[in-house]
């Protein structure tokens, strides 16, 4: 008895340990055991019907007792553990060391640290939120930042339709939604990642999800826009994300498919293969905490991307069209097209002799991946393109994996700009971990 | 037609050459497969409620849930005992259903035994 009291008195428990049942079956019994032993003078002026009768509402009262136990069994988490068996922890971060040919710049950067905290309240009700800080440091006056990535509900409701409410990612390109650094080649995202499609870039707002067929899998969302007054010419769209409170003035519908052609055949050498296609719409007079900047236009966001691994090869791409109407109007050198895409090749050459010991879940991974993205792919009558929009990169390097889930990574960078100067090649290092 | 010059034709010489690795990756072995439900089931000795529809089921969830995060790990590099738990935790990271996780988890039990 002491023991349920003091886990019905504790503040974050509201219903009885799973030992209740045993409690209350004993309880049950012994109140049987009771009823079942009157006293002499009870029992005599008992006649065997009003017996028989007493002992049938007592046998009810057993099956009702074992009724609502299981029912409490069944309310709590599906394991039957406790409530902290409801959160779910975990994390990823990535610290780098860049090093630029020339005067460029050498640092060591803390460049993401992130929190992953989830929470069951029931089976189909889930809470999923990630917490970063940025550059390991975060002040008016530094480049660090510190924001909520994703915040949101999933209420599963089948297979096919579920319900998502709240800070997501936005479901464009491989890299936005798959970022954790165990599972991208190379130590920074893609180039690509950042002026093509602005990594991490999360929407606010309302969207279903699901599995049209075990093969095909579905997302559609309705959010908050982007602010087309701080689109530039080299940046693209990058500055546009409102990241604290998005206006709803001009909202914005988004939504993919993804097909995974073998996901139901038989594939010779450990074949998968994903294929995706994304499309984003969005009026551009919004601003922050609805503020909005009073201008005309809206873009069009058409993106396809592909996953491919045969045997010890790994291939990826993504291609991706933005139309901007109204760009002129917007000024700060606004394209009216922004065109990029990538391809991101790799091998595994972590022979499979070298897996033993500590090493038994290593694998190593050489890669190349090639870049050409243009934040000024076509431009509005009577605006100048900026020649620097015009990028190329070519990034190779390596991956070791001491276990699946931890990543060093080294790779050398060679970008190039449509304005003809030399840019500094670079170097960099990096470790990344997800857990 | 500048546009299409210099850079961008060595892009198309990269896509060349990677087709052609893909190519030549299609004779080479050396990647553990992930089995389909048709092999496990042919393969016999199966748990109980491991029905030729729950594998099937159990690997597009593998395929398709597993694999929108991050690498796919071949069902033999964990022991059935480890993939229980691993189901567990990422069945909630990834908002899967009771049903879902149950077949991901006889999938990945019975594909877990194979040998390569």
């Amino acid at each position: 008895m002491r023991t349920f009291l003091k886990y019905r008195h504790h503040p974050c428990v509201t219903s009885p340990p799973v030992s209740g049942r045993k409690l209350l079956v004993t309880a049950a019994a012994l109140a049987l055991l009771v009823s079942g032993t009157p006293s002499r003078s009870f029992a005599q002026e008992q006649t065997p019907d009003s017996r028989e009768r007493k002992i049938q509402d007592l046998e009810k009262s057993v099956k009702d007792l074992s009724a609502r136990v299981d029912e409490i069994g069944k309310s709590r988490s599906p394991d039957g553990g406790s409530w902290m068996d409801k959160f779910t922890l975990g994390g990823y971060g990535e610290i780098h060391a860049n090093f630029g040919e020339g005067k460029a710049p050498d640092q060591i950067d803390i460049h993401r640290l992130v929190a992953y905290v989830g929470y069951e309240f029931n089976d189909w009700i889930r809470f999923h939120s990630e917490t970063e800080i940025e550059h390991g440091f975060v002040s008016s006056e530094s480049g660090g930042e510190i924001s909520i990535e994703q915040a949101y509900l999933d209420f599963l409701l089948s297979d096919r339709l579920n319900v998502r409410f709240g800070r997501f990612l936005t479901p464009i390109g491989i890299i936005n939604r798959k970022h954790e650094p165990p599972t991208f080649n190379g130590v920074e995202r893609p180039s690509f990642d950042r002026f093509i499609i602005p990594t991490t870039w999360f929407s606010d707002g309302i969207g279903i999800f699901g599995s049209l067929a075990s093969s095909l899998k579905y997302e559609a969302y309705v959010a908050g826009g982007l602010d087309g007054s701080k689109f530039d010419a080299v940046d693209g769209i990058r500055e546009g994300r409102i990241e604290e409170r998005p206006s709803l003035n001009d909202p914005a519908f988004m939504g993919r498919l993804d097909y995974y052609p073998l996901a139901g055949r038989p594939a010779a050498y450990g074949q998968v293969a994903r294929v995706g296609a994304s499309a984003y719409y969005s009026g551009l007079n919004n601003g922050n905490e609805g503020n909005n900047p009073g201008i005309k236009g809206d873009i069009v966001i058409l993106s396809a991307d592909a996953e491919y691994s045969i045997a010890k090869f790994d291939f990826r791409g993504v291609i991706t069209h933005e139309r901007i109407h109204g760009a002129k109007e917007l000024g700060n050198g606004t394209a009216s097209g922004i065109f990029g895409w990538y391809l991101d090749g790799g091998y595994h050459v972590f022979s499979d002799a070298w897996k033993k010991g500590k090493l038994a879940k290593s694998d190593a991974v050489v890669f190349v991946r090639y870049e050409n993205f243009d934040t000024q792919f076509r431009m509005p009558d009577g605006v100048v393109k900026d020649p620097a929009g015009d990028r190329t990169q070519w990034t190779g390097g390596v991956n070791f994996y001491l276990t699946p889930n931890l990543v060093a990574k080294a790779d050398y960078q060679v970008p190039r700009d449509g304005t003809g100067k030399h840019l500094p090649n670079l170097i960099n290092f990096g470790v990344g971990w997800q857990f | 037609m500048k546009r299409w010059n210099g850079t961008r034709i060595t892009g198309m010489l990269l896509v060349a050459i990677l087709c052609l690795a893909a190519g030549i990756a299609g004779c080479a072995a050396g990647k553990a497969a992930i089995p389909t439900a048709e092999e496990l089931y042919a393969g016999g000795a199966l748990p109980m409620g491991a029905d030729l529809d729950a594998l099937r089921r159990g690997r597009a969830i593998f395929v398709t849930e597993c694999g929108a995060c991050h690498r796919l790990f071949p069902p033999n590099a964990y022991s059935p005992e480890q993939w229980r738990g691993i189901v567990k935790r990422m069945s909630r990271r990834a908002s899967l259903g009771g049903d879902q996780t149950a077949d991901l988890d006889i999938y990945l039990t019975v594909a877990s035994r194979v040998k390569e």
